[in-house]
């Protein structure tokens, strides 16, 4: 029997670009490279795979009549105009849920690492430094004051985390949440300006865009923490590198940049700061689980049946 | 005249705010280095009290030098710098700061932990170095491990180790204890049984003739393949040779130390590991937790000038002196 096409428009584990070929006839096309043969399979693609960092325009779906489902691997679509899709009458699924363990550890380990100076302090003892001295002292992270940017899953994963070192928690997000024990402020500014440590767990795109800002990062303080493992576009990156270089804020976790996988030579010859390559979600079992939910959605698709997790309405 | 207190190196007056008035204060050099031995000995016939970081050698010698004594204060959890008998003998208090650094070691704990299971320096140097950007996004390059449901067995469950439970069970993982004491607890595990099923072993425990190698070669071989170790006791509490060996041939996915068997040495093998992740003895030492720790022995020293046993004694003298 035939296969059903199915176009792979960008980087995924291999574990499911295996699945992904022994299900379907898959046609790998990264933007940018191999256009002719595209235009050749495009009317015949049924199905979309993208991860959390593609950009679908409607330009590029109105390429593919056949389509009706664009499957995303990760939790983030803001790339993707959801809106277009529809249009097409084709639905957008996400892997939500299965992350938010990854991502919420990550966010504990960058404030921590950063806090505690590991990454520098492991490079002062392998150049062997401990030889000559001692490593500057850093501030306690148990008892400090914890300020939350967007309390979606995410955020509350990294509140639960904090809790087991007696943090003071509190956040903002568009709303306050009913039920949940933490301090609410009306602007990250506020926010910022309460908390020893401030984590950005915001969804991405034009609403949040530039959340963070020069003020809210005067209002951290020079004791103050910045932890990012949202999207690059929720920090004015700007000024970040202002405020890091001029000692107005303390230090930074940064697992996503703005205009990454480019990372600013700024950020890049700080000491206060530790850099990790967007690998928020990036652990075999959570690999296993988004690439599990990709194929469920497809399946599902194929089948008639409804699917797992498609993106909310507006 | 008011007794003399000697605090071996430099501290604000804050951190010893208890003998503020009390006592003579003598302070050590500002800007690093501790007072040496020699400099200690020549003022010690007028000495009071001492407070030192550990680093001082209290033996007879010192004693002798020092017949108005009364206590050496400690701002470490430790004490082997203090010849207990001969205190006892001469009837000298010892002290310590029992709890000061639990809590930014449980931190550092967790830190290490999550900075081997996310590959976090490795990951940092990778950005630094730009290849990032040359290579792109690369989904399952960077897989690390998840903490949620893994089980981590702590050896040592005094404060720091329950400080650590707290803490992991927070990512959701399974705790498991091996102690001299709580054969009681659900969680306690005989060492050997600990061992085999813990996806991350961490060490809590002083560092004593028994617990000299207590991470052998042979209980290495009895863990899970694919663990975690993380010292954050003593270095010679690990067999580093082991060690190295079980990361070399991937026994062990990683370990996380802040402290060396040698230190300030650094085992050559287990520094050629990218798997490691190494931080200079710096687990407990935090502005914060440095501060209290000096305000203990502040509080302990101003106890014994006020003719009271100190708050935190780690012997108890035959005879006092009088």
């Amino acid at each position: 029997m035939q296969k059903t096409p199915v176009l792979l428009m960008a980087a995924v584990p291999p574990m499911l670009i295996d699945r992904l070929e022994q299900s379907y006839q898959l046609h790998r096309f990264i933007p940018g490279q191999n256009q002719q043969s595209l235009a050749f399979v495009a009317p015949a693609i049924q199905a979309i795979v993208a991860n959390g960092e593609s950009r679908v325009t409607a330009d590029f779906l109105s390429r593919f009549p056949a389509a009706r489902i664009l499957a995303v691997f990760g939790v983030g679509y803001d790339g993707v105009d959801v809106g277009a899709a529809r249009a097409q009458g084709i639905s957008v699924t996400h892997t939500p849920d299965v992350l938010t363990d990854d991502v919420a550890d990550l966010a504990i380990a960058l404030m921590l690492s950063a806090a505690r100076a590991v990454p520098a302090a492991d490079r002062f003892v392998r150049a062997g430094k401990w030889l000559e001295g001692s490593f500057p002292l850093s501030r306690k992270v148990s008892g400090s004051r914890l300020g939350i940017v967007g309390l979606g899953r995410i955020g509350l994963a990294i509140a639960q985390r904090a809790a087991g070192f007696q943090m003071e928690i509190s956040y903002w997000a568009r709303q306050p949440k009913p039920l949940v024990p933490y301090a609410y402020y009306p602007s990250p500014q506020a926010l910022a300006s309460s908390v020893d440590i401030l984590v950005v767990s915001t969804v991405g795109g034009q609403p949040t865009r530039g959340l963070v800002n020069a003020e809210v990062l005067d209002a951290l303080g020079p004791h103050g923490i910045l932890v990012n493992v949202a999207r690059g576009s929720v920090v004015d990156e700007k000024a970040l590198v202002h405020a890091l270089m001029n000692k107005n804020i303390a230090g930074a976790g940064l697992d996503v940049f703005a205009d990454e996988p480019r990372v600013s030579e700024d950020l890049l010859r700080m000491d206060n700061v530790v850099l990790t390559p967007h690998i928020a979600s990036a652990t075999l079992e959570t690999r296993i689980a988004m690439s599990d939910m990709v194929m469920q959605n497809l399946a599902a698709h194929f089948e008639g049946k409804p699917l797992i997790s498609q993106v909310p309405h507006e | 005249m008011k007794p003399k207190v000697l605090i071996t190196n430099y501290v604000p007056d804050d951190h010893i705010e208890p003998l503020l008035g009390l006592a003579e204060i003598i302070k050590g050099p500002s800007g690093g280095p501790m007072c040496t031995r020699e400099a200690v000995l020549a003022l010690a016939p007028e000495l009071f009290g001492i407070i030192n970081q550990h680093e001082l050698t209290v033996d007879r010698e010192l004693l002798a030098a020092a017949p108005k004594l009364r206590i050496v204060a400690n701002v470490a959890i430790g004490y082997n710098n203090m010849d207990l008998t001969a205190l006892d003998e001469a009837g000298i208090w010892g002290s310590n700061c029992p709890g000061a650094f639990s809590e930014s070691t449980a931190d550092h704990t967790m830190a290490l932990l999550l900075a081997l299971a996310r590959r976090v320096p490795e990951a940092d140097v990778y950005v630094r170095s730009g290849q990032w950007a040359r290579d792109g996004f690369q989904p399952g390059a960077w897989d690390g491990t998840l903490l949620n449901e893994k089980t981590i067995g702590i050896v040592g469950f005094g404060e720091i180790g329950r400080a650590v439970a707290k803490r992991a069970e927070a990512f959701g993982m399974n705790v498991i204890f091996h102690s001299n004491r709580g054969q009681d607890d659900p969680r306690y595990r005989t060492l050997e049984a600990l061992l085999a099923v813990s996806d991350v072993v961490s060490l809590h425990v002083p560092l004593l003739p028994t617990t000299r190698h207590l991470l052998s070669k042979e209980r290495i071989v009895l863990m899970k393949h694919g663990a975690f170790v993380l010292n954050m006791a003593r270095g010679p509490v690990v067999d580093e040779n082991a060690l190295a060996a079980a990361l070399t041939c991937g026994h062990l996915r990683g370990a996380g130390m802040d402290v060396a068997e040698y230190e300030p040495q650094i085992h050559p093998a287990l520094r050629e590991q990218r798997s490691v992740v190494f931080t200079p003895h710096i687990g407990g030492g935090t502005l914060e937790s440095r501060k209290f720790a000096r305000l203990i022995c502040a509080r302990n020293v101003a106890e014994v000038l006020e003719s009271r046993p100190p708050i935190n004694p780690v012997n108890q003298p035959s005879s006092r002196k009088n």
